[in-house]
């Protein structure tokens, strides 16, 4: 996978959603938004396939030094997403669709190797 | 993966067999405790992460869920910490599940991996013999506690890395109450079989520093043979705190079972001194006036033995009972009585037992001095009457003995300061001891479980308290003449019962009558 060599953190964290956003379209998931933002918050992707509405959190990190990226995700994190997706089902999802899809959150932990120019991603659907 | 080990709530004086599972599943780390746990429970999320990760273990990045059940009763205490770090570790299959064993742990974590020691492993103990094929972790700290309750396996460790060692190549399980550490020696197994009984001196004052007072050192000895509760009243400086504190050393040293059941409310209590695994004097619990009630009978959140039970088998004495707070004196009167509290909170009821020799003292007035013989009372008829309203009748009624103690003349004090003719306290015990001996013969012999005089009930009064005619005549006069209740003259009964026992009496005689309605002239 290609890797950038940039290393400011909203750099990282942008490589980790297209990692991840490329991981979805091989799955066969149809990204809805990217980055969707409202006044509520902000969820970094969103993706649906069949009867499934996934909001995905990604969390990149480039070493094991601050800890497990899923770590970083509390509780309050969780909220504002929650929130940020009912904003969105409630607004957007007839636009879309996707009114009658059931909707789920996941997390994904992504960790960059920036050396190897490799990527670990775990992913954990119905994360919260 | 789900794993289960077993550890223990303390509800009352005895431990409670609690099932510590741990579910290791996927999704958002962390680490949530259910099954009413405590704030000092919720609080060992932090230490068992940091312990498991000093120690060299993985906290597994998963969704852990602790679940102590019964999930009805309410933990309190930090002893879940190993429990919860070994279940996780077994649940992340780091450490092997227990085959053909059931692991009990205790045990609070430090963040560096050590096991601190932690209260209650006594009763712990305890329930671990009633149970089949078990094994105790438990702090080293706590070894010598468990020690006492013969023929566990135990294996006790410092640190976490140390006990998961053990428990991985499953050697250093030492049976318990090995004579290899006999830490009970000096507590004897009756009550003051008199030749061991008397190794062990109590603490204290002795009494031969005791000058005079000689119905003080009279009531004194009868208080301490029979197990009855002594009020002084007296001025200032008459020696009253002296003949209290004199107590300790004029008692019998516990047996084994007096001594595990005090210590058992000693170590939930947290004030059990860990060289001393396990008491050998009676207790002596002098609380400052301005004890609440819930510091004195127990209670509070968590719940607590109070004074009264700490003093369990041993002796509570209530310095200037009339500066106590009247609820709280009066809040006595049920335990007194039943020697047990019950303790009723939302979830459970819990029972602390107290028997105990109440011995009190106060003076007469608020100045101090009323009825001393060399200096005026200040106080008005009111003043003395308030400060005396924390002695209500029903207070009164179960004092067995009230005497007055009066300053002892000075040219007496400074003669026998010199000389010291009085007798010493170890004389004193010997007596006591071999009253409690007579007691403890004759309620063994007729099969009731009682030990003193003091703990009769009605039943074994009938029994045991056979007087003479005249005797009876004059406990029926005297009664009706101090105006005493039904309680007070049974009270008058055993003390007299106890007079009796000091003179080697089997039956009651007038004069030990009349020396027990004596001390029950309250002025």
């Amino acid at each position: 996978m290609d890797l950038c060599r940039e290393h400011s953190s909203t750099a990282l964290a942008r490589l980790g959603e297209r990692i991840c956003v490329e991981w979805l379209l091989s799955q066969g998931y149809e990204i809805l938004h990217t980055n969707y933002r409202c006044r509520l918050g902000e969820v970094d992707i969103i993706a649906k396939k069949g009867g499934s509405i996934a909001f995905v959190e990604v969390k990149t990190r480039s070493g094991p030094h601050l800890g497990a990226p899923e770590e970083a995700v509390t509780p309050a994190k969780q909220l504002r997403i929650r929130r940020t997706a009912r904003h969105y089902l409630s607004t957007e999802a007839t636009r879309n669709h996707c009114r009658s899809a059931q909707p789920r959150f996941d997390v994904a932990a992504v960790i960059v190797d920036v050396k190897k120019r490799q990527a670990l991603v775990r992913w954990i659907k119905n994360a919260f | 993966m789900i794993s289960v080990i077993y550890s223990a709530a303390i509800i009352g004086v005895d431990a409670k067999l609690v099932e510590v599972q741990v579910d290791v599943a996927r999704g958002l780390p962390g680490l949530d405790i259910v099954g009413l746990p405590g704030a000092s429970i919720r609080e060992s999320k932090q230490r068992v992460r940091s312990a498991l990760r000093s120690a060299g273990l993985n906290f597994p990045l998963a969704r852990i869920t602790v679940n102590l059940a019964p999930a009805g009763i309410r933990k309190e205490g930090s002893s879940f910490d190993l429990p919860i770090a070994l279940a996780i570790a077994m649940a992340s299959s780091q450490l092997p599940c227990p085959h053909e064993e059931t692991w009990i742990a205790v045990g609070e974590l430090g963040l560096d991996a050590s096991i601190r020691a932690v209260n209650g492993v006594l009763s712990i103990a305890e329930m671990a013999k009633s149970m089949e094929g078990c094994r105790l972790l438990i702090p080293k700290g706590n070894f010598d506690e468990a020690n006492i309750v013969p023929g566990l396996k135990v294996t006790a460790a410092d640190n976490l890395v140390e006990l998961l060692e053990r428990l991985r190549r499953s050697d250093h399980v030492i049976t318990s109450g090995s004579p290899a550490k006999p830490r009970t020696d000096g507590v004897t197994d009756r009550a003051g079989s008199a030749a061991s009984g008397l190794s062990q001196p109590g603490t204290g004052q002795d009494l031969k520093y005791v000058v005079g007072l000689d119905v003080g050192r009279r009531a004194l000895e009868i208080a301490a043979s029979g197990g009855h509760n002594l009020l002084m009243i007296g001025p200032p400086g008459s020696g009253k705190s002296m003949l209290a504190s004199c107590i300790p050393g004029i008692l019998p040293p516990l047996t084994l079972a007096e001594a595990i059941e005090t210590t058992k409310i000693h170590s939930i209590a947290g004030i059990l001194e860990r060289s001393r695994p396990l008491l050998e004097a009676r207790p002596f619990r002098a609380p400052h006036h301005s004890t609440t009630l819930v510091g004195l009978i127990g209670g509070g959140n968590p719940t607590r033995p109070g004074e009264i039970s700490l003093a369990h088998n041993g002796v509570l004495y209530l310095d200037e009972l009339g500066e106590f707070k009247r609820e709280v004196i009066n809040a006595l009167r049920e335990p007194l009585d039943s020697g047990r509290i019950v303790i009723n909170k939302h979830l459970n009821s819990v029972v602390y037992p107290c028997r105990v020799l109440l011995v009190a003292s106060m003076n007469p007035c608020p100045c101090g001095y009323y009825g001393s013989p060399d200096r005026e009372c200040r106080c008005t008829e009111r003043e003395i009457r308030l400060y005396r309203s924390v002695l209500s009748g029903p207070i009164l009624d179960r004092m067995d003995m009230t005497i007055n103690v009066l300053p002892e003349p000075s040219e007496r004090l400074a003669r026998e300061a010199v000389q010291g003719a009085a007798e010493d306290s170890q004389t004193v015990r010997s007596r006591v001891c071999r009253v409690r001996e007579i007691q403890l013969h004759r309620f063994a012999a007729s099969g009731s479980s009682i030990s003193l005089n003091a703990q009769m009930s009605s039943e074994e009064i009938r029994v045991h308290c056979k007087t003479t005619p005249e005797a009876e005549r004059l406990l029926i006069e005297g009664g009706k003449r101090l105006a005493l209740t039904g309680r007070g003259m049974i009270r008058c009964l055993k003390v007299a019962r106890t007079i009796a026992d000091m003179e080697g009496e089997s039956q009651i005689q007038m004069r030990h009558v009349a020396e027990a309605l004596q001390f029950r002239q309250v002025r």
